[in-house]
């Protein structure tokens, strides 16, 4: 008999599922990019569900608040994708199929197998500290060249969106 | 003295380097001089380290230098190391000496080229690998300068591709060439093989530690060597490339010819003499091969019109002479012969080149004639040369061949039908080269009016190095004077043999020869050796042997004299009473057209043919197959090969898949 | 939880200190490339080489220092060996470049900037013994080089190029994120080393899971190398980057994946991990001679060539030990002398605009430029593996190294491709040299070059050539380097370091 905690997890997993399966399947682009929001909404909850909740509201503010609603205009600003019915992946079902059945194939095999553990008890006062500290003192070093690698991006994405003057 | 043995061979290279990057943007005055000044830079190191060797106690002169590991992999190691014994001496003197005069000569024969810089760029690639070749202390090093002398021989003999003839000649001397190589790569693979190692040292160390059971081995090794050396020196049946050599320009004929190039097949053989000595066999078959290919190319020599052509048939013959000095077991005469032949020959080429600078580049004697008057210097020098390879005393070529002809008959493997073939082949070099010179020097000139308008004498460069050479050629006899004489004119001991007992560290004593090869054939079978070591101090034979000799050369060029400038009709008279003999010769014995019918056109037809069935069914089987299975496998997976990002995508989650799928089985 | 303290750095900065001051040589060159446009076209290359043999200078203090591994990163002699190496590689690419941005209107500080930070996240790659680090590498590699493959704004060819690589690369980017959470989650460590032991992982029965993770680590690896079957974005990233870029990536990004590849490799299961590797290394070698026999672009047949070089490669990941290591470090330095002789002749003989890519419009080129001529045949000659250029001895030794592991079968087939390789190396120069030009007959080739631009194609030549002659002295070095990954992975068994108390709750919960 599955416990409440369990019962939440299947109820995002399955939301999930449904959600990532919806992206893929919907015609109209617009609706692809709200099922994908819906799909990370879940995907935090899950987060959420198994005590991580410093990665859960990260999911949220980032991957809702922004990249979401980034995609939503790109898309509205991009006049012929609105209306258009959306590209036909007809074509692709043939080598999608068993690549989709080889992956859920594998997964199921070994995972299935694999005796998991049950979450551990939340600690007092919740992930964000913890992580804060680690980012400043173990992985400093590796904090610090994330942010060269956005500013990387951020060059890379400046230079091919600027306009050439001349 | 080894810190600057490394800079022998890196200085040409360093010249290589210069004039292919910079030679275009350099005066050509610069371009020619550094390249000249490198490979004198070279010889005078090489004449340091041979003084440097004179002082050392004959038993101890050797020099090794590894300048670095090369290949190191599993059980196989090999260096580049360098090795300076009296051989390499001797070579590398020559090959710098002679080589620095013949560049010299090259800035004026070459002023008018458009492509100088590269012109001495090639020649001192060459000179570099020759140096490689002579100064490796393994067989793996050797065989690289050997393949370098290969590759410079078709650039140069090519040079002036746009002639078809000098393209094709190039094509054939890098050909046949590369048959040689073939033999030369199988007999390094067995050395390997058998003795575990590649260096010249432990190679010969392990054949003198065990004459008696390795020489069923050594013999095969040292026929494949030979096969090598047929190749590259221009012996039967591998000598057709060089006639066609002199296509190139004739400072690379003379440094080809005389200084670099065909002496490595002679080098080879003296460097591997303990190994030869333990091969009574291949000895026997090296003689044979140098007493027939130096008899058969002088024969071909006398009917010659080419001026080129008649020095390069007696270069063969030469090269035969010192072969079957090594095939006789005394391989100090075949390289004191290589050395003078070094000077005479370049000399000869070289005046050869500065007739054709007069006469408009034309090589026909038949329109020469009278050229003394215009070409003094050139004249003159060309007589040396031409009594020097006669053999007429005091010049170099006496000393060297007089000890060829007399070791033939007197070496541990000596005979008299080799001491036949020398004499012989020595009436004639005394004859073709009278005709030579006389038909081009004396007599009534017979060149077209303007071509007499043109004559000039070479420019100082040029005629400077021919009395050069014209010196070395005349004097260096005096390094060697055989026993006999010196006893009679009761020269000091020191002077006495001097070249040969230098040598003799590096290819052995006539007891030391003796020694192995009865060894070689299990106790003292051969009672010849000792019959020969008894004629060894005949000197009353030897002095008669010498007049024989010496009397048939002389007569061979008054004969000559006779017949072209007294009797100036007397040959062709003769030409007219024996026209098939005169017509073999001319033909050089149809051998060319022989090699056509029986090797190249049945070769040609048979290549043209695999070339058919090939291109036909395997290349266009493989391009249409291609095409087809391309096109199937693109129809099959197009889902993956059309460019679509989503296609990518699921073959690398397949990918992965079965990665997860092999690593979990 | 421990208290905050103000300890904030724990580890020695010399470890990071290559890494550190290739990054910041890039942000200097961007800077000024901003604020001084007008010196831009000589200024940033040379600020870009500056900083690449500060950076070197670096390195070989940090390697001579005999740190300590620290903040996830190891600085035996194989990072000394490896960093170099990528150094080397950039400091051809900036030489290589500067003709080639000039030609196409692309002098920017952003372009030297970029393949900076590229070439800083390839030595991290190398250098990380941790798949965190790794990853962090992985990235900052990647992303440059997305950006760089656009550079060409104008031509629709190179947008191509950039959009395919960045989805297809951000596609293999999540595979390792997601192997590592898999390999942590079995594990509790993601240090390299200590993950891979096995005996503690059998005690809690973790092992399918970090198999798992390991396998989708190896297929990030394998896409950045281009392994079969990972490899098929390759040609047409190739093909539509900006040529130098190209010979960036096919050196710089390729040498990147073997360096982490030859930190991993050690960690893999017993067995079925030389299966799999086997079978790689063959597929590759197999489809990308293949292939690259039927192509007519040169950047296309050079990418295919790239291909089969990562299978050769592969051989001597999966030999192993010190002298497979060490064989891969040769042959990165021969493979990446010749590939960029052969991007300079390409770049050189494309002209403006990239209009000569073909084989075809390479005829008789050899002719009006003797230059060319003779060292696009040395490189294709050591591309083949001839004797005596550097890509014969890198074959010798790789295919050694197979021998004495153990994989005759796999060398004899590596030997058999090599040969089919022969065909197409020596096509290009057959071209080159036998043909005669035809007139009117598409695009022609250019063979005019500035002064810059020759000298290094002749250096390059010169190099291809010093590295078979003076093989030896090199494989001691890269000997070295094989070694210290050997000491590396064994003190870091001995170490075992305890993870810290303070990790994440969250990420390690659930296996332990």
């Amino acid at each position: 008999m599955p416990s409440v905690l369990q019962l939440v997890f299947l109820f995002f997993a399955a939301v999930t599922v449904v959600g990532a399966l919806a992206v893929v399947l919907v015609r109209n682009l617009f609706h692809a990019a709200l099922w994908l929001a819906v799909t990370f909404l879940s995907v935090a909850s899950l987060f959420i569900v198994l005590n991580a909740d410093f990665v859960g509201l990260s999911q949220v503010i980032v991957y809702v608040g922004a990249i979401s609603v980034l995609m939503l205009f790109a898309i509205m600003l991009t006049e012929d994708v609105v209306g258009a019915r959306g590209l036909s992946l007809r074509s692709a079902w043939p080598a999608a199929l068993p690549v989709a059945a080889g992956v859920c194939v594998v997964l199921v095999r070994w995972f299935a197998r694999y005796a998991w553990l049950p979450p551990q008890p939340p600690k007092p006062g919740g992930t964000a500290g913890t992580i804060g500290l680690a980012f400043i003192q173990k992985y400093l070093f590796a904090f610090e060249l994330a942010s060269v690698i956005l500013l990387a991006a951020l060059i890379g994405a400046i230079y091919l969106a600027k306009e050439e003057r001349s | 003295m080894r810190a600057y043995l490394w800079l022998i061979p890196l200085l040409p290279l360093l010249g290589v380097l210069i004039n292919a990057w910079f030679g275009h943007r350099l005066p050509r005055r610069v371009s020619g001089a550094v390249a000249c000044l490198v490979v004198f830079g070279s010889f005078v190191l090489g004449v340091a380290a041979l003084i440097r060797l004179i002082g050392m106690p004959p038993g101890q002169r050797i020099i090794y230098h590894k300048l670095f590991p090369w290949i190191s992999t599993g059980g196989f190691e090999s260096a580049v190391a360098l090795m300076y014994d009296p051989l390499s001496a001797v070579m590398v003197c020559v090959v710098t000496g002679v080589g620095f005069l013949i560049h010299v000569y090259s800035l004026g024969y070459m002023a008018h080229d458009p492509r100088y810089p590269r012109f001495f760029a090639y020649m001192n690639l060459f000179t570099f690998a020759m140096l490689m070749l002579v100064l490796a202390d393994n067989f793996l090093l050797m065989f690289v300068g050997w393949e370098g002398v290969g590759l410079c021989s078709y650039l140069l003999i090519g040079f002036w591709f746009e002639r078809k003839s000098a393209s094709d000649a190039g094509m054939k001397a890098f050909i046949v060439n590369r048959v040689g190589d073939f033999g030369f790569l199988l007999g390094m693979m067995f050395i390997f093989a058998v003795f575990g190692s590649l260096r010249f040292h432990d190679v010969f160390k392990q054949v003198a530690a065990d004459p008696a059971t390795l020489t069923l081995t050594v013999t095969g090794i040292c026929l494949l060597l030979f096969v090598g050396a047929t190749g590259k020196s221009a012996q039967i049946p591998l000598y057709v490339w060089l006639p066609d050599a002199m296509e190139g320009p004739t400072p690379v004929s003379a440094l080809i010819h005389a200084a670099t190039m065909v002496t490595a097949g002679v080098y080879m053989v003296a460097r591997c003499w303990i190994m030869f000595l333990n091969a009574p066999l291949a000895l026997t078959v090296v003689a044979c091969i140098g007493a027939l290919t130096a008899l058969f190319a002088a024969t071909i020599a006398l009917v010659q019109n080419d001026i080129k052509r008649v020095l390069a048939y007696s270069t063969i013959s030469q090269l035969g002479y010192m072969f079957m000095a090594c095939g006789a077991g005394v391989f100090a005469a075949g390289v004191f012969h290589l050395m003078t032949h070094a000077f005479f020959k370049a000399l000869l080429f070289l005046g050869a080149g500065s007739v054709m600078h007069a006469m408009s580049d034309d090589t026909d004697i038949r329109r020469m004639g009278g050229l003394m008057k215009w070409l003094p210097v050139t004249g003159v020098t060309f007589w040396v040369g031409t009594l020097a390879i006669s053999g007429i005393p005091p010049f170099s070529g006496f000393f060297s061949k007089d000890e060829i002809i007399w070791s033939s008959l007197a070496g541990p493997m000596g005979s008299w039908v080799f001491w036949v073939f020398g004499v012989v082949t020595a009436a004639l070099t005394a004859f073709y080269m009278a005709r030579l010179t006389f038909k081009v020097f004396h007599g009534q000139p017979r060149m077209s009016g303007e071509q007499k308008h043109h004559l000039h004498e070479s420019p100082p460069s040029m005629a400077w190095v021919l009395i050069l050479l014209a010196v070395g050629a005349s004097l260096a006899g005096f390094l060697n004077i055989p026993p006999a004489i010196a006893h009679l004119l009761h020269l000091p001991e020191r002077w006495t043999a001097a070249f040969t007992n230098f040598l003799e560290p590096s290819v052995g004593t006539h007891e030391q020869a003796v020694y192995l090869l009865e060894a070689s054939v299990g106790g003292s079978q051969i009672g010849f050796a000792k019959l020969a070591h008894g004629l060894q101090h005949n000197a009353a034979l030897e002095f008669g042997l010498m007049g024989i000799t010496l009397a048939l050369a002389a007569g061979a060029i008054l004969t000559g004299r006779w017949m072209y400038v007294s009797r100036p009709g007397t040959g062709t008279a003769l030409a007219r009473k024996l026209p098939f003999l005169f017509r073999t010769l001319q033909n050089k014995y149809y051998l060319d057209e022989f090699y056509k019918a029986v090797i190249v056109r049945p070769g040609m037809a048979l290549g043209n043919a695999l070339w058919r069935g090939f291109d036909v069914l395997v290349i266009e089987g493989i391009v249409n197959g291609i095409a087809i299975a391309t096109a199937i496998i693109s129809r099959l997976f197009r889902v993956f090969q059309t460019g679509y990002v989503r296609n990518y995508a699921a073959g690398i989650l397949a990918g992965a898949i079965l990665i997860i799928w092999v690593l979990m089985r | 939880m421990t208290a905050p303290s103000l300890q904030i750095i724990t580890w020695n900065l010399w470890v990071s200190a290559p890494v550190c001051a290739l990054a910041a040589s890039a942000m200097v060159t961007l800077i000024a490339g901003a604020f001084w446009p007008a010196f831009a076209r000589w200024l940033t290359p040379c600020l870009a080489l500056g900083g690449i043999a500060l950076t070197a200078a670096f390195t070989i203090l940090a390697g001579m220092l005999g740190l300590p591994p620290a903040g996830m990163q190891v600085m035996d002699s194989f990072t000394v060996v490896f960093d170099l190496i990528i150094l080397i590689a950039a400091f051809i690419t900036v030489l290589v470049s500067n003709h080639y941005v000039t030609r196409e209107n692309l002098e920017r500080g952003e372009y030297y900037a970029l393949m900076m930070l590229s070439a800083s996240g390839a030595m991290l790659m190398a250098a990380s013994d941790n798949y965190v680090m790794m990853f962090l590498g992985l990235e900052l590699l990647s992303i440059p080089l997305y950006v760089l493959a656009g550079f060409s704004r104008g031509r629709s060819e190179s947008q191509e190029s950039a959009l395919k690589y960045l989805l297809l690369g951000a596609f293999a980017s999540a595979f390792f994120v997601f192997g590592a959470a898999l390999v942590f989650s079995a594990t509790g460590s993601t240090n390299i080393v200590v993950a891979g032991d096995a005996t503690e992982r059998a005690l809690v029965g973790t092992t399918p899971i970090y198999v798992i993770g390991l396998a989708m680590i190896l297929t990030a690896l394998a896409f950045k190398v281009a392994l079969v079957p990972f490899h098929m974005w390759t040609p047409d990233v190739y093909q539509g980057a900006p040529t130098s870029v190209t010979a960036f990536m096919a050196v710089v990004a390729k040498a990147a994946g073997f360096g982490a590849l030859a930190r991993v490799a050690a960690a893999g299961p017993e067995g079925s991990w030389t299966v799999l590797l086997w079978g790689l290394s063959a597929a590759t070698m197999i489809w990308g001679n293949l292939l690259a026999i039927s192509q007519n672009n040169i950047k296309r047949l050079l990418a295919y060539s790239s291909i089969a070089h990562a299978g050769y490669l592969l051989m001597g990941i999966l030999a192993g030990g010190r002298a497979g290591i060490s064989a891969v470090l040769f042959y990165l330095l021969a493979y990446a002398a010749m590939t960029f002789g052969a991007f300079a002749a390409v770049i050189i003989l494309a002209g403006r605009g990239d209009g000569a890519e073909d084989i075809e419009d390479y005829r008789g080129i050899a002719r009006r430029s003797p230059l060319l001529g003779w060292t696009m045949a040395i490189f294709m000659f050591s591309l083949a593996g001839l004797p005596p250029f550097a890509g014969f001895f890198g074959k010798l030794y790789l295919f050694s190294a197979a021998v004495e592991a153990g994989y005759p079968g796999l060398t004899v087939l590596a030997v058999l491709t090599s040969v089919m390789g022969v065909f197409y190396y020596l096509r290009v120069t057959v071209v080159m040299w036998m043909q005669e030009p035809e007139a009117e007959s598409g695009p022609a080739a250019q063979t005019s070059a500035p002064l810059l631009s020759r000298l290094v194609l002749s250096a390059l030549a010169v190099a291809v050539l010093a590295l078979g002659i003076f093989s030896s002295p090199v494989l001691r070095w890269t000997n070295s380097g094989s070694a210290g990954l050997e000491r590396s992975a064994e003190a870091a068994i001995q170490m075992t370091l305890p993870e810290p108390t303070n990790a994440p709750a969250a990420l390690s919960g659930g296996s332990r």
